[in-house]
């Protein structure tokens, strides 16, 4: 108490007559005060952790559920809009010709410019086999 | 030591002051429970308050008055019986001044006018302190802390009633 704070100085006789007069005294326990704040620190901390991953655990779960939902939906946006596809162009069927022993060759020789216009056969030379090369 | 042993230390020596301070509002069992809980709270800080009595002071303050507006109405009725006890002061023979008596006068005070005379004489504080732990300007305190000391002055002065014989 600083002494500019005096008003009267008959309040210094009442302050000291009332300054005799001691408070009814208090039990504390400083060692469970000190148990519950460290309880309280740690406690908070287990809080923030918590807290922690549960945003985290929720950003991984946005992030993944985000992309799927935009692939899915078809936005109103994107109705007017071009999209270019790159698609290459199947190649061209090249058949082999026919041989020309084929049916449809010789078939087509015949419509075409007659049965005289035949190819020539071209058949394996026939074998001989006796009977006594079976048995 | 380490800092919390310190900080302990130096709201233990004033607990009484402190709990003097939680009974203009409470009983002596809610008083010391919510000067515990003060200091618990006060252990806890990272970084500990500056001044770390005008933390509790104020603390107590707001535990006290939260705590008494709390209570059911049945309980404010008991803790009203429990309040009222003469237990404030420690009746002591070199005591410039009855325990009691001066317990009576400050009775006689509004809570407002108390509250300030209590921090002024039992917390040792200035009237700025005063101010902010109240949460009203210094030169609200002291009027008040003029007007309490008015009334305690007449109150204590008031010649006892002659015996009639």
């Amino acid at each position: 108490m600083s002494e500019e704070d005096r008003i009267d100085p008959w309040q210094g006789e009442l302050e000291m007559a009332l300054k005799s007069i001691a408070p009814a005294s208090a039990k504390l326990d400083p060692v469970g005060a000190a148990f519950v704040a460290g309880s309280k620190t740690a406690r908070r901390k287990v809080h923030a952790w918590q807290s922690i991953s549960a945003v985290l655990l929720l950003a991984g779960s946005a992030g993944w559920v985000v992309p799927v939902y935009r692939t899915a939906a078809v936005h109103p946006t994107d109705a007017g809009s071009s999209v270019l596809v790159a698609q290459h162009a199947p190649e061209p069927f090249t058949a082999q010709p026919p041989a020309e022993q084929s049916v449809v060759m010789l078939r087509r020789v015949v419509e075409e410019k007659g049965i005289n216009a035949l190819p020539p056969e071209n058949l394996p030379d026939v074998q001989v086999i006796r009977a006594s090369d079976l048995f | 030591m380490s800092d919390l042993e310190r900080l302990a230390r130096v709201v233990v020596e004033r607990a009484a002051g402190l709990k003097l301070y939680a009974r203009q509002w409470l009983d002596a069992a809610s008083a010391e429970d919510v000067v515990q809980e003060a200091l618990a709270a006060l252990l806890s800080q990272r970084p500990p308050p500056d001044d770390p009595i005008a933390w509790m002071y104020r603390s107590v303050r707001n535990a006290a008055i939260d705590h008494a507006r709390s209570t059911s109405r049945r309980r404010r009725r008991e803790r009203s019986a429990a309040i009222t006890r003469r237990d404030w002061f420690e009746p002591r023979p070199d005591s410039m001044i009855d325990a009691k008596t001066a317990e009576d006068a400050l009775r006689h005070l509004s809570l407002e006018h108390r509250e300030v005379v209590v921090l002024r004489i039992w917390a040792d504080m200035g009237l700025a302190e005063i101010g902010r732990i109240v949460g009203t300007s210094t030169s609200t305190v002291h009027n008040r802390y003029a007007s309490a000391m008015q009334q305690l002055r007449m109150i204590l002065e008031k010649p006892c009633p002659k015996k009639i014989e």
